[in-house]
């Protein structure tokens, strides 16, 4: 009986759970969950900050989000949030809760390790997806940001070697072409690894055309320490790259530098080249030995 | 009464000497016409390889996939016929079988002039013969080529010595007995080949224990030999190579080929020399029943080699076993496997079938049939790339010798079958001494 039970519960949980992959509905939110709106205010700042976290966070699954009817990815893919029909479907508190909790069955993990704050943050960025959007109105947005108007003409890279500073300094004019300062501009500083580029972070630049932006010391360097740093004004094709010692250099290993079997003629194993040496050696001496007993029997000829 | 015995074992030997050394005085209208025909292959050969040198391997049919035509198949298969003369002189005489007396030496002479053609066709298989040495230069101690370079040039070596001392007391009595009747240029051979042998008991002493070191010896080489051959095909990842049996499998196929090259040598010496009273049906009897025990060995070891990836069709191992066994080629693989070595069992099982003839028809099938087994070996895993290469040409995926190829790979196996025949005329192919000390006369006296 008990173990007949035990099977059941198993086909119960194994039907349960596929018909929720299928479905993807039971993420185990309750209705007051379901109805709590965003709790932050829904302007540029929390946008661009939830942006920001969704590159670093997210973007390795859900990939580039855009404004598209319904999603069309399918799983193993995690789905593109900017379809309508999901931002349609699910209320900011669900958003919220399912950042919060995730869900085993998709693969979607829990990412209670965001503060609640980000996390509503990024629901603020994902809801910059959803034209229809209305932000709850007990909460004011704060003013967006004045906009640079003006041209950025180029930019330069430099590091600060001592703390992993990198200091991206725009070079940018005004609308009548007189050099000027360009206040919040979006950059882009990534790491240029092996199958593409990192983005480390997007930054705002200051009062002074300058962003700053700590290197994560800790992300691996080629063999001779060095990285490749790349920054872009965003939206526009301007970049610059540059190498900088930064990060942990790599120690590699090349297994042709130790004696091995597949390695060059230099690096043959010693217990090769002995035994190698040694039988040879033995054979052609016991060969060398009969040519000399030869020569003993010429020696016992009759003279 | 030791007078008429004396008189008794001088006849004996009068007699063993005057059959045995026959062969040596007499011109042969075959023999002569075989010697012509083999140069006639020989110079076709010759004619084929200058154009070879000229033009470069692209005379051949070998592509970037079949690197390893029949010029490397025919290295294995000389390789294999050569180890025949450790099987009958080393295996055989150690264990104290006494019938090999006049079996010996034949297969010394094969396994001298196989090795060395062995040789010959690794530097014609290379389409820049000129950088030979480099093997030597830039050998790495890693590389089974470099190996098989050693080991090769080391069987060469033992086997010369093997061919030659125990001919030693022989030549003594070829040059006390024969002046006068050869050539003056022979005769200056023989005494110079003879090393002054003059048969005292201290001679034969160390003849005879440099004999055994050397027939101890060579049993590692050859085996080293044949398994190092085997792994510059198994040492590789590829489907039909990647077998940790392929060094007793080539060694047990190698007994097979040698025991057919041994049986078609002895009777056509035989019959060409008139030896019947030395080459005894008796022997043919033995020789054929050491065939059937050693290609027994070897089916067996062909059980394993095909049976069991056969029983288990890996991907890639599937697409070569399809190619041999219902594929492009079945009929090469089915007929080597029932000529080259099941029919020799069945039949050989039979004491009719043990007679000089039908065991020289039963030797030329299996020879064949060895030759065309190391082109199943070589060739079919080839045809399937390990790495294919993009847009490869339709011609790579086949093999088919060109003229040029086949004719220099016959005049490589003619130049073998022309050292053995040169020196099966030279020297007495069944030993005088051994076969007289066998019938219980002192040659000692005579020296």
């Amino acid at each position: 009986m008990n173990t007949i039970l035990k099977f059941a519960a198993i086909a119960v949980f194994i039907f349960w759970n596929t018909i929720g992959l299928n479905a993807q509905t039971d993420w185990g939110i309750s209705d007051e969950q379901k109805a709590e709106t965003l709790k932050i205010p829904f302007d540029q700042a929390n946008q661009e900050a939830g942006e920001a976290i969704f590159n670093t966070q997210c973007k390795m699954c859900h990939n580039e989000m855009s404004v598209v009817p319904t999603n069309t990815r399918q799983l193993p893919l995690s789905p593109n949030l900017g379809s309508q029909e999901i931002q349609k479907k699910n209320s900011d508190g669900e958003f919220f809760y399912k950042i919060t909790l995730g869900h085993a069955a998709t693969g979607m993990p829990p990412f209670d390790r965001l503060s609640e704050d980000e996390r509503w943050k990024l629901v603020a960025y994902i809801r910059t997806f959803y034209p229809e959007y209305q932000p709850p109105a007990s909460i004011s947005a704060a003013p967006a940001a004045e906009k640079f108007v003006g041209t950025i003409k180029g930019l330069t890279l430099d590091f600060d070697t001592s703390n992993g500073n990198i200091k991206v300094q725009l070079q940018a004019v005004d609308e009548m072409g007189n050099p000027a300062n360009a206040k919040n501009v979006k950059v882009n500083i990534y790491v240029k690894r092996a199958f593409g580029d990192f983005l480390i972070n997007t930054k705002k630049t200051d009062g002074q055309s300058v962003a700053v932006e700590q290197f994560p010391l800790d992300l691996p360097a080629d063999t001779n320490g060095y990285v490749t740093v790349i920054a872009t004004v965003d939206g526009t094709t301007i970049s610059a790259s540059k190498e900088v010692k930064f990060g942990e250099k790599t120690h590699y290993k090349n297994p042709l530098d130790e004696p091995s079997l597949w390695g060059p003629r230099d690096n043959a194993p010693l217990w090769l080249k002995l035994t190698y040496i040694l039988v040879v050696l033995g054979v052609w001496l016991t060969i060398g030995w009969a040519v000399f007993q030869i020569f003993r029997i010429y020696n016992l000829r009759e003279r | 009464m030791s007078e008429i015995r004396n008189q008794d074992e001088k006849a004996v030997f009068e007699k063993i000497k005057e059959d045995l050394l026959t062969p040596v005085k007499t011109k042969y209208w075959g023999y002569n016409a075989l010697i012509v025909s083999l140069l006639t292959l020989i110079a076709a050969a010759l004619y084929a390889y200058y154009f070879q040198l000229r033009d470069g391997l692209g005379v051949t049919a070998m592509t970037d996939y079949v690197s390893w035509g029949i010029y490397i198949a025919s290295f294995v298969f000389f390789v294999a016929v050569a180890l025949v003369g450790m099987l009958i002189s080393a295996v055989v005489g150690l264990v104290g079988q006494k019938w090999i007396t006049p079996v010996g030496r034949i297969a010394e002479m094969i396994a001298l002039a196989f090795v060395m053609m062995a040789g010959i066709i690794i530097v014609i298989d290379m389409g820049r013969p000129d950088r030979l040495l480099n093997v030597f230069l830039h050998f790495r101690f890693q590389s089974p080529i470099f190996w098989d370079v050693t080991v090769v040039t080391t069987y060469v070596a033992i086997s010369t010595l093997l061919l030659l001392l125990p001919m030693l007391p022989d030549l003594g009595i070829m040059r006390n007995h024969l002046k006068g009747e050869v050539p003056q240029w022979k005769w200056m051979l023989y005494n110079i080949l003879s090393l002054g042998w003059v048969g005292t008991p201290k001679q034969y002493q160390i003849l005879h224990r440099t004999l055994r070191v050397l027939l101890i010896l060579i049993i590692p080489v050859a085996m080293s030999i044949h398994t190092v051959t085997s792994w510059l095909s198994a040492l590789t990842l590829r489907a039909g190579w990647d077998s940790t049996i392929f060094g007793p499998y080539y060694v047990s196929g190698a007994f097979v080929a040698g025991s057919g090259a041994v049986l078609v040598a002895m009777y056509f010496i035989r019959r060409g020399y008139k030896l019947q009273d030395y080459i005894t049906d008796y022997h043919f009897d033995k020789m054929g029943k050491l065939m059937v025990l050693v290609s027994l060995v070897y089916l067996y070891f062909n059980l394993n080699e095909f049976l069991v990836p056969g029983y288990k069709m890996k991907t890639h191992d599937a697409i070569h076993l399809h190619t041999l066994f219902n594929g492009e080629y079945s009929l090469m693989f089915w007929l080597t496997q029932t000529f080259g070595l099941i029919l020799p069992i069945v039949l050989g099982l039979f004491k009719k079938m043990r007679k000089p003839f039908p065991l020289m028809l039963i030797g030329a099938s299996l020879v064949i049939g060895a030759w065309y087994k190391r082109v199943i070996i070589i060739v079919p895993t080839l045809i399937h790339a390990h790495l294919p290469i993009q847009n490869v040409p339709k011609d790579f995926t086949e093999y088919n010798p060109t003229g040029m190829e086949v004719t220099i790979t016959i005049g490589v196996i003619a130049t073998a079958v022309l050292i053995v025949a040169i020196l099966a005329k030279l020297f007495p192919v069944v030993p005088i001494w051994e076969t007289a000390h066998e019938k219980g006369v002192d040659i000692e006296k005579d020296l």
